[in-house]
């Protein structure tokens, strides 16, 4: 640096430095290794490079085929099932929201003192949540029969597993001292929970009912896929015979669906926790 | 005047008196309104989609026993006399469903891996307070919005058509939902990045890439690892499912079962899953919280 | 602390010009921070700029560096017009002028020596740098600035773990490495203790006398101008209103910048 002769560091502060020697071929040894099982695991999911660059190809194919979308007679069958979409998915997310929050009270650690209870309600929503909406699905569609009926009870199951633990959690995580203020006015148990608790974690509540209701929105999309009414149905009967232009039309007005319930949940959750909770 | 001895101010004049007792009873009016029409809109809301996701409650309380037969033909026979046996032959295709299973895992995981790397970049091209431009800013987060509003079982059926029948397809559908889902999250952690040291390492004359890798990476790195992994255990339970429609994984072997009503196969298939989705939960769970924990990465 | 100047060399008035602003301005909205604001610094000099807060330091060491872009004006350096440039040039014009700021801007969860290196991006080759690699010879280089600043004890921990003033000599430390003709200093000290102030003040003077760089160096308290700077420039609402050795900032001239008494006072 500027003309000064530069300190050879490496000497007497070696662990400055990328390793050497021994410790280098260790370095590279690990790092081989990992790029070892990195292309083991592409060989066991079947990735080649011949496949991914086929697949692409045929995959501009198919997007040449689905160009323009085709708007046919069968537009107002899909308008109708967009609407059992959304209704399988505001009706499973209310009926989900309402069964959690018992559920949520009788698993979190400061409302259930009962330890059995509280253990077999997180266990059970732990169960119901790893089954996915569709597999409930499919079980509700041998229950109920062929339908969105079968949509709605199966989105229920999935979220009130999901809600349970989130709500518990939420609950869980409340301010104690609020809590004590409320039992100190001389406020029996249940109103206690009332007014010291929910109005807690209200927000976060309905901030996630929200949020879930966009998210069933596109689980609601597939579950006719399984026969569980809504937009699916036809989605997958399109593909099926490859009528790939109305394909194209369903993928759209899917997407514009979704769009337009986010920014409609956006502005609502806006509204219920305030400009802070982003 | 009683409320005098509460210490309150009695309003002096009658008429003032009589003007907020309609200010506040308007104003009640006004409330109640409010909530009411809230009210009768939910309602509304709940009668057309009852009718349009015709709901019949009358079917289900008649079916209600269904579910106790249903869960009844699940469970396997199992005697403590002969229960090694009696598992054998419950688990009778145990090895070929736990192939099947740890190629969800894979699934998962490489989707999970594949949609966090490209949603690394896309945040820093997304976030407005990173982004080199302000249009490609708005490109990129059009390319997220439309990536993760596509369901993935909807990329699983046209990446089965295109790439074939297997687990790449599943992959690659759900790995572009994660992308899509994951930089949005990334994004929104981005924007909220301390921008005194990426100031500091611009200063250098650092480019725009070496300031996103040595400016913005080390402190968002702890929450895009932390979203990661949730996003893992998200995508085991949607890989789960993907080989309904051919994209690989356990799906397969539980819709055939589902299809044909082998009934105690899929209880067996159904808790082999719930094990391996809590083992990960419960992994991912551990490793955010190390991530959380310990305060920072290695420094380079 | 001693009110004359600590500086060996002369008033570099006759120096060669190696920095010239001409009406440099930068407008925010309707407000004008920097005010046409025109300037020439010898080489080799230590320049304070003086001014309330508020007055427009911050933005005119942030036009030079070009991390604010100029409305109007030029920057010229050694005659070359530096505040119209772009891509590469730009970058290699942030190098050479390094920055240090009042509150250190070091990458937290990095460490001191990767602190440093990020001063080397700029230099080639700048390919390895995207992956953490940098050469033997670019570390050696950070050491020794490291060393330099008393700091190279510290070299594997994370910048946050530092003091204040720890965390400021890494800064000029990440400078040194860039290998800058030019020192912009934003308000170096403003956020150290006395004894802090102090060592963070005398690097700077070492740095400028040793290595002949120029400095520019914001400054929230005349005496501190006074000990260390050979030359101030005083702003108020953008313009310039005082420019000459720190030993003519007698009292007239200061109440000019500050306004009055009473802040006079607080800056002492
Ligand atoms: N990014 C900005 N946007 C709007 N106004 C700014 C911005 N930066 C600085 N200013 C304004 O410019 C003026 C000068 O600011 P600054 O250069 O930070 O002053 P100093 O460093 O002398 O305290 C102030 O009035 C400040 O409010
Ligand atoms: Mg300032």
């Amino acid at each position: 640096m500027s003309g000064r002769p530069l300190t050879r560091w490496r000497e007497c502060r070696p662990e400055l430095y990328p390793p050497r020697g021994l410790a280098l071929w260790r370095r590279a040894a690990a790092v081989l290794l990992g790029l070892g099982l990195f292309l083991w695991g592409l060989d066991a999911l079947e990735v080649t490079p011949g496949r991914l660059i086929d697949g692409i190809g045929q995959l501009g194919h198919v997007f040449m085929l689905m160009m323009p979308p085709a708007v046919t007679e069968h537009v107002w069958d899909y308008v109708r099932a967009i609407g059992e979409t959304l209704a399988m998915a505001f009706l499973g997310t209310l009926v989900a929201s309402l069964l959690a929050v018992p559920l949520a009270l009788m698993g979190a650690r400061n409302i259930m003192p009962f330890g059995p209870v509280r253990l077999l309600v997180r266990r059970s929503s732990d169960v119901v949540r790893g089954i996915d909406s569709l597999v409930w699905a499919i079980f509700f569609v041998s229950v109920v029969g062929l339908g969105p009926f079968a949509g709605i009870l199966a989105i229920a199951m999935n979220d009130t597993g999901v809600l349970t633990k989130l709500y518990a959690e939420a609950i869980e995580n409340t301010d104690r001292e609020q809590v004590k203020g409320v039992r100190a006015t001389g406020a029996g148990r249940m109103q206690t929970i009332g007014f010291g608790v929910l109005p807690q974690v209200m927000p976060v509540l309905l901030g996630n009912s929200l949020y879930f209701l966009e998210s069933n929105l596109r689980s609601a999309t597939i579950l006719g896929v399984v026969g569980a009414g809504g937009i699916g149905f036809f989605l997958m009967d399109r593909l099926m015979i490859s009528a790939w232009r109305e394909v194209s039309l369903i993928v759209i007005m899917v997407l514009v669906t979704v769009a337009c319930i986010d920014a409609l949940s956006r502005v609502l959750r806006g509204r219920l926790i305030g400009p802070v909770g982003r | 005047m009683a409320d005098g001895t509460l210490g309150v101010r009695p309003l002096q004049h009658p008429q003032s008196r009589a003007r907020f007792a309609r200010a506040w009873a308007a104003q009640k009016r006004a409330h109640r309104l409010q909530w009411l029409s809230a009210a009768v809109l939910m309602l509304v809301l709940i009668a057309i989609s009852a009718w349009l996701g015709e709901v019949k409650l009358a079917l289900l309380w008649d079916r209600l026993p269904r579910f106790g037969s249903y869960f009844g033909r699940m469970v396997p026979e199992l005697a403590w006399a002969t229960l090694g046996e009696d598992l054998a032959y419950w688990y009778w295709n145990g090895w070929q469903w736990l192939a099947s299973l740890w190629q969800t895992v894979l699934i998962a995981i490489y989707a999970t891996l594949f949609g966090a790397i490209l949603a690394y970049v896309f945040s820093f091209l997304a976030a407005r307070n990173l982004t080199p431009a302000p249009w490609v800013g708005v490109a990129a987060r059009r390319t997220l919005e439309l990536a993760r509003t596509v369901p993935e079982l909807v990329f699983a059926v046209l990446f089965v058509f295109a790439f074939g029948i297997g687990p790449l397809a599943g992959v690659l559908a759900i790995g572009l939902h994660s992308f899509g889902a994951l930089g949005k999250l990334f994004g929104d952690v981005a924007e909220n990045a301390d921008p005194e040291p990426l100031r500091g390492v611009r200063a250098t004359g650092a480019s725009w890439a070496q300031t996103m890798v040595y400016g913005a990476t080390p402190q968002l790195m702890p929450d895009y690892l932390s979203y990661g992994l949730m996003r893992l255990e998200i995508n085991v339970r949607a890989a789960s499912i993907l080989g309904f429609v051919g994209a690989g994984g356990i799906g397969q072997e539980l819709y055939r079962a589902i299809k044909n009503f082998d009934h105690t196969d899929i209880s067996a298939i159904a808790l082999m899953l719930i094990a391996a989705v809590m083992l990960i939960d419960a992994l991912c769970g551990w490793l955010r919280g190390r991530v959380i924990g310990r305060d920072g990465l290695r420094a380079l | 602390m001693s009110l004359s100047s600590r500086c060996g060399r002369p008033n570099a008035a006759g120096a060669k010009r190696v920095l010239e602003l001409r009406a440099l301005t930068r407008r925010f909205g309707n407000a004008t921070a920097v005010d046409r604001v025109s300037m020439a610094v010898g080489d080799g000099e230590m320049v304070a700029v003086l001014g309330r807060s508020g007055a427009g330091k911050s933005t005119l060491l942030n036009m030079i560096n070009r991390l604010i872009d100029p409305s109007e004006g030029e920057i010229l350096y050694h005659g070359r017009d530096v505040s119209r440039l772009s891509g590469a040039e730009l970058l290699a014009w942030r190098r050479q002028s390094a920055m240090i700021f009042q509150r250190f801007n070091l990458v937290a969860r990095l460490s001191v020596l990767t602190n440093v290196l990020t001063g080397r991006l700029n230099h080639k080759p700048r390919l390895p740098k995207l992956f953490g690699m940098f050469n033997d010879q670019e570390r050696d280089i950070a050491i020794d600035a490291l060393a330099s600043l008393g700091m190279d004890d510290h070299a594997l921990k994370r910048a946050d773990q530092l003091s204040g003033g720890q965390q400021q000599r890494v800064a000029i430390a990440r400078a040194l490495v860039q290998e800058p003709r030019l020192i912009l200093a934003d308000e170096p000290v403003a956020s150290l203790d006395p004894v802090n102030s102090q060592a963070v003040m005398e690097a700077l003077r070492r740095i400028n006398q040793e290595r002949g760089i120029t400095v520019l160096c914001n400054l929230h308290s005349v005496p501190l101008a006074r000990a260390w700077c050979d030359r101030a420039i005083a702003l108020s609402e953008g313009r310039v209103i005082y420019d000459g050795p720190v030993g003519g900032l007698d009292e007239p001239t200061l109440l000019a910048i500050y306004g009055s008494a009473a802040a006079l006072t607080e800056a002492h």
